[in-house]
C-alpha cells in the first residue's frame, strides 16, 4: 500500500512539475482559449438552431456531406402534416436534449476557463469532469427515455387511429455512451485522489 | 500538535528576515510561512540541513517537541 502511494505521489509530482515547469503552459492557455470560445459559440447557436429547425424545417435541413439537421428521427412514423401545435410541442420536448447538451457545454467551458487561468490540476477541474459525466449518465439512463416517449407520442398523436406510437429505443451507441460516462467518472475520482496527494506534497517544505 | 517550530526565534537571534532565509533556501516565502505557522505537514531533511547551515544552529533549535500534559 505504501509502495502504491509512493508511486502515485511520484507520478503526480512529475506530472505537475512537467506542466507547471512552463513546458507548454502558455500553449495550453492559448489553445484552451480557442476551444472555450468555440464552445461558447456552440452554446449560443444550439437554441437558435432549435428554434429555426422547428419553425421552418422540422423534417430536416439538408447539410453538405449528406447530413440532415433535424430533431425528428426518421424512424418516427408521422402520417400527417405537422401542425403548429405539433411544432410547439416538439420544440418544448426537444429542449430536453438541447438543455442537457448546453449543460455539458457549460461545464466544458468552465473547464477550459480554468485551463486558461493556468489551473490545470485542481479539484475545480475534477468537478467539471464529474458533472459532465453525471449529466451524460442522467440523460442516457433517464431523460432520454422520457424524451423519446414524449416525442413519439406527441408527433404521432394525430396519426390515423391505431397508428399512434410511443417508442423507446436503446442501441449500442447508448451503451457506449453510458460506459464513456462511467469511465470519465472513474478518471475524475483518480484525479481527485491525485490532487489530494499533490496538495499534501505541497505542504511538505 | 506537539511539534513546535521555533524558526521565528532563530531568525530573531540571527537578525535575519524570513524573506532572506527563503531566498537562500530557494523556496517561496509562502512555503516558509507555512513552516513558521506550523501549517506544513513535514520538512525534508535537505531543507532542514540547509536551514541549520544558514542559521548556524541545531535541528533542535528549530524543531521542539513538547510532551502532551
Amino acid at each position: 500500500m505504501a509502495q502504491i502511494r509512493q508511486n502515485k505521489t511520484l507520478f503526480c509530482v512529475i506530472l505537475i512539475s512537467h506542466i507547471n515547469g512552463g513546458c507548454g503552459v502558455n500553449k495550453i492557455k492559448s489553445v484552451s482559449r480557442v476551444i472555450r470560445i468555440l464552445l461558447q459559440i456552440a452554446m449560443i447557436a444550439l437554441p437558435i438552431m432549435l428554434v429555426f429547425v422547428w419553425v421552418y424545417t422540422p423534417r430536416g435541413v439538408a447539410l453538405p456531406g449528406h447530413i440532415s439537421l433535424t430533431f425528428i428521427p426518421k424512424s418516427i412514423p408521422i402520417m400527417h402534416s405537422l401542425t403548429v401545435a405539433d411544432k410547439i410541442n416538439g420544440f418544448f420536448i426537444s429542449l430536453l436534449p438541447v438543455g442537457v447538451t448546453m449543460m455539458i457545454l457549460y461545464w466544458m467551458i468552465q473547464l477550459f476557463l480554468l485551463y486558461e487561468q493556468g489551473s490545470i490540476f485542481s479539484l475545480d477541474n475534477v468537478k467539471c469532469f464529474k458533472l459532465c459525466a453525471i449529466t451524460l449518465l442522467v440523460w442516457q439512463l433517464l431523460l432520454q427515455l422520457i424524451y423519446q416517449a414524449l416525442l413519439t407520442g406527441v408527433l404521432t398523436w394525430h396519426n390515423p387511429p391505431g397508428e399512434g406510437v410511443i417508442r423507446i429505443t436503446l442501441g449500442g451507441t447508448d451503451i457506449i455512451l453510458v460506459l464513456v460516462a462511467v469511465i470519465i467518472l472513474l478518471i475524475s475520482w483518480v484525479m481527485a485522489e491525485g490532487v489530494k496527494v499533490y496538495e499534501e506534497q505541497q505542504r511538505i517544505v | 500538535m506537539t511539534i513546535r517550530i521555533q524558526l521565528d526565534v532563530m531568525l530573531a537571534k540571527r537578525k535575519m528576515r524570513s524573506k532572506d532565509l527563503a531566498q537562500q533556501l530557494g523556496m517561496s516565502e509562502q512555503s516558509l510561512s507555512m513552516l513558521k505557522t506550523e501549517k506544513a505537514l513535514g520538512i525534508r531533511f535537505a531543507t532542514l540541513d540547509k536551514m541549520c547551515d544558514i542559521l548556524d544552529c541545531e535541528p533542535s533549535d528549530i524543531i521542539d517537541y513538547q510532551k502532551k500534559s
